[in-house]
């Protein structure tokens, strides 16, 4: 059916956007944009209707997710070995990652690709990772015509060469789920079989129970302490073997402990020993680790900047024109880049004029004009008509890749291991030594037979597991709090860098300011067809202003040009439908010398002319974010702040209202961002960078604490120890606040580790350490540690206003 | 009493038989995703339905005939 121009403001039936005037709609569904529509008549088509029965408005816009790459390198034999799991010829296996799934109408219509697209076999998803894996045959249809039909619907699944580094992080997540599962066998059968060591039932069983008992205990020990906790051994050999101590050393001496008294206790007869206390130990402290896990498993964060090089690029080789992959691309090749594709590597412009967008490296959101002959460094954007450069150097040498290689990017970073929980376990391991030491002296006055029970007993009842516990459940649910209200954190890690921040050095462009939000003055003061006029004018130059106020033309008809001529450095010239326009800056458009030109405003700012007079001049700058106001006054009064911009600085006397003066710093490049964080550093600073992309990647992650601000979630930036969505800048003091009181939380939970620790204590010095002690006191204290971490998190969430 | 040492051996066999039960699910993945299952099977159960339906249909008309 063709499609109806509609003019009735109602929503997208497809994606749920406001319908606008230029809405069309087929059947009795309205749609914002012939994109979604399409979608829907393929669904119809397939009979997948029932795709809009699950969720309201559940589709993508599909122009929004198409990124204009080309995917004719997915044709390539190399790239499709690497991007697929298994690869035969009658079966190919490949699972790819679609940021945008959101909804169960997402699931519905990705595992029913088989009967959008003939040849998938079957498609599965799992939603938590927002991961497909499709199965389909390539005799019938091509690996690239799958990417392609996901491109159709909407979902545009992520393509890039860590796709073909497979993930090894979901194994070592089944490993611990099976420590946890051998654990807690082991622990409810010892718990059984102990039951006769606590209560009198010895009178009521003969010792030939008793003994059974007792060696399947020790059966059932040996794969909890070889298997289960191995992870803990094997950390603390090593912090031990580089001399330093760390909560598993503490761990592991409460388990070495506990199993040596035990072990005697059994095979010398004199009684059960501590095993079930010891398993139930060993299950609740891998509990943990694993809620730990569970908690920053939704984000995967370690991505390398090879992410944002194109996989392929298309070589040029005489007449004959072949999409090859990056990587083997060699120094003099001749390689095509298209509109908006990056260069991969760093080149020489061979032939005409090229407008350059270096935003990715430099920060510098105007894009560059080169001319033949120029060299064009890796990282930039071709934002003109196709380009044909030459190499000069390989990708593993261009400049980008060489700053991703600073040291600061191999930066050694031990992961997950918490330098709180260290700290306070070293102060812990010499109380606790110091402890045993005076038990076994005044035992060795006393009574000597006592001294080796009371001191290992010592150092069983003392194991720091309440510790051990308190700080994976705190953290992560403070994580989960932060995840809540836009901020995402790498690991638990993080936290306690973030708490630990004083300085705070912000980016300029897309970070203070918002790329939503131009400065688009321009439209006002034309009539409705000059703006049309503008729009046409302009859509012939290459230009970055000319690209904006192209897509300020939000009807666009025909309109004939003649006399179009771009005088480069000043502006466009052009006759539209019989009307003069000029674009560009003021002396081009204006012969006359009026007093308004002794103005600084002037420079740097568009002027726009219809039939000789002057309707507008604007800066194309972007404004800055409306909260910020509210963000400087709220973290001055706790923290250094500074400004570093790769952008000019058209914006520093608004930015001085804000911040400092002295600390506002403009044209910085990477290299400049990166060393001034380090000289911070140097000067005993705690810094955290806020930024907002590759750009900024050096400074992110030398800085102890780096965020990423983005619209999008799921497109990381790499180096960066959190994530915060942009809307929720705001939120800033907030988190760093969260993040303190989350150190006293930590530090309560501490009181509750010594309190324990004075009861069993109490037992031990005077060596009486009865089994059933350790095994009533060890459960209750885990289990009341978690329950008020969980309830001392909530009221530190809501006393910061974030839950 | 002894007759507890015939239990013991046959709770122990039974307890031992659902740690591999266990073992083998996290295996064969049961527990990799926990969540999209629990869409699926709305799904599915939509799909069967109308093909119960569509068969108890056919079956009808077998019987009339």
């Amino acid at each position: 059916m063709p499609p109806v121009i509609n003019t009735i403001i109602s929503t997208c039936y497809h994606c749920g956007e406001k319908c606008e005037q230029d809405s069309v709609s087929s059947g009795d569904h309205l749609f914002c944009c012939t994109g979604c529509m399409t979608v829907y008549e393929i669904l119809e088509n397939n009979g997948l209707c029932e795709y809009y029965d699950f969720e309201k408005n559940p589709g993508i816009n599909p122009t929004k997710s198409f990124d204009h790459k080309r995917w004719e390198f997915l044709d390539d034999k190399k790239i499709q070995k690497q991007l697929t799991d298994y690869l035969s010829d009658t079966l190919v296996i490949v699972s790819f990652n679609i940021p945008g799934m959101h909804c169960s109408s997402c699931i519905y219509l990705l595992e029913n690709l088989s009967r959008i697209a003939k040849g998938v076999l079957s498609s599965e998803v799992n939603f938590l990772k927002k991961e497909i894996t499709i199965k389909f045959d390539p005799r019938e249809i091509s690996l690239r015509k799958v990417v392609e039909t996901l491109l159709s619907i909407g979902y545009s699944p992520e393509i890039n060469l860590n796709n073909s580094e497979k993930n090894k992080a979901s194994g070592q997540n089944k490993k611990i789920v099976y420590q946890i599962g051998i654990a807690g066998f082991c622990f409810g059968n010892i718990m059984i079989l102990s039951l006769p060591e606590y209560f009198d039932f010895k009178s009521l069983l003969t010792i030939d129970f008793i003994h059974l008992f007792r060696y399947v205990n020790i059966l059932l020990i040996i794969p909890v302490l070889v298997f289960s906790a191995s992870d803990y051994f094997r950390n603390s050999w090593y912090a031990l073997k580089n001399l330093r101590s760390n909560m598993d050393v503490a761990v592991t001496i409460g388990i070495v402990g506990l199993a040596v008294q035990s072990f005697y206790d059994v095979l010398s007869g004199h009684g059960g020993g501590f095993f079930d206390s010891l398993s139930g130990l060993i299950f609740f402290l891998l509990v943990g680790r694993f809620f730990q896990q569970k908690t920053f498993q939704a984000l995967s964060f370690d991505r390398d900047y090879k992410s944002y090089f194109p996989l392929a690029i298309t070589r040029a080789k005489g007449n004959e024109e072949k999409s090859i992959n990056v990587n083997d691309l060699m120094i003099g090749d001749d390689i095509i880049v298209h509109n908006r594709e990056l260069i991969p590597a760093d080149s020489i412009l061979e032939k005409g004029e090229a407008f350059i967008d270096y935003s990715f490296v430099t920060g510098e959101s105007r894009a560059v004009l080169c001319s033949e002959g120029d060299l064009i460094y890796a990282g930039g954007r071709n934002m003109g008509p196709r380009l044909k450069l030459k190499i000069i150097k390989t990708v593993s040498q261009s400049y980008l890749t060489r700053l991703w290689n600073d040291k600061a990017f191999n930066k050694d970073e031990q992961t997950g291991v918490s330098i709180w929980a260290n700290s306070l376990s070293n102060y812990f391991m010499v109380g606790v030594i110091l402890i045993a030491a005076a038990t076994g002296i005044y035992w060795k006055i006393h009574n000597p037979a006592l001294v080796m029970r009371s001191v290992t007993a010592v150092l069983i009842v003392a194991c720091p597991c309440v510790l051990a516990l308190s700080i994976p459940f705190t953290f992560g649910q403070i994580m989960r709090i932060m995840g809540k209200k836009g901020l995402y954190l790498k690991n638990a890690q993080s936290i306690e860098k973030l708490a630990a921040i004083d300085t705070i050095v912000f980016d300029k462009t897309g970070t203070l300011t918002s790329t939503d939000n131009n400065d688009s003055t321009f439209g006002s003061s034309l009539l409705p067809e000059e703006k049309n006029w503008v729009a046409a004018a302009a859509s012939q130059s290459m230009h970055p202003v000319s690209r904006l106020l192209k897509e300020e033309n939000t009807n666009p008809e025909y309109y004939p040009i003649t006399n179009w001529e771009e005088t480069i450095g000043a502006g466009i010239k052009a006759t539209v439908n019989g009307n003069e326009i000029k674009i560009g800056k003021k002396e081009f458009v204006s012969q006359e010398i009026t007093s308004d030109d002794t103005d600084d405003n002037s420079f740097g700012k568009t002027y726009i002319s219809v039939n000789g007079i002057i309707k507008t001049g604007f800066a194309p700058i972007q404004k800055l974010r409306e909260d910020i106001e509210a963000l400087a006054q709220s973290l001055k009064s706790k923290f250094r702040m500074y400004i570093l911009s790769g952008d000019n600085d058209a914006q520093q006397s608004t930015l001085e209202k804000y911040f400092t003066k002295e600390n506002l710093y403009f044209r910085q490049s990477p290299q400049q961002k990166l060393e001034f964080i380090e000289d911070l550093q140097g000067s005993g600073q705690n810094v955290m960078m806020i930024g907002d992309g590759l750009n900024d990647a050096g400074a992110l992650k030398a800085s102890n604490f780096g965020i990423t601000v983005t619209n999008d979630i799921h497109s990381f930036t790499p180096s960066a120890d959190a994530i915060l969505d942009i809307n929720n800048m705001g939120l800033l003091p907030k988190f760093t606040s969260l993040a303190k009181d989350t150190k006293k939380i930590v530090l309560g939970a501490l009181v509750f580790s010594i309190l324990y620790n004075c009861i069993g204590l109490s037992f031990a010095v005077r060596g009486n350490l009865q089994p059933w002690v350790a095994a009533i006191l060890m459960p209750v204290s885990s289990i009341s540690v978690v329950l008020y971490t969980r309830l001392a998190s909530i009221v530190a969430a809501k006393r910061n206003k974030l839950y | 009493m002894e007759i507890l040492f015939v239990l013991f051996g046959a709770s122990f066999l039974l307890a031992i038989t659902f740690l591999i039960f266990f073992l083998s699910s996290i295996k064969n993945g049961q527990f990799d995703d926990m969540h999209t299952p629990s869409v699926r099977i709305l799904f599915e159960n939509k799909q069967t339905l109308e093909t119960k339906i569509e068969n108890g249909k056919s079956g009808e008309r077998t019987t009339t005939l």
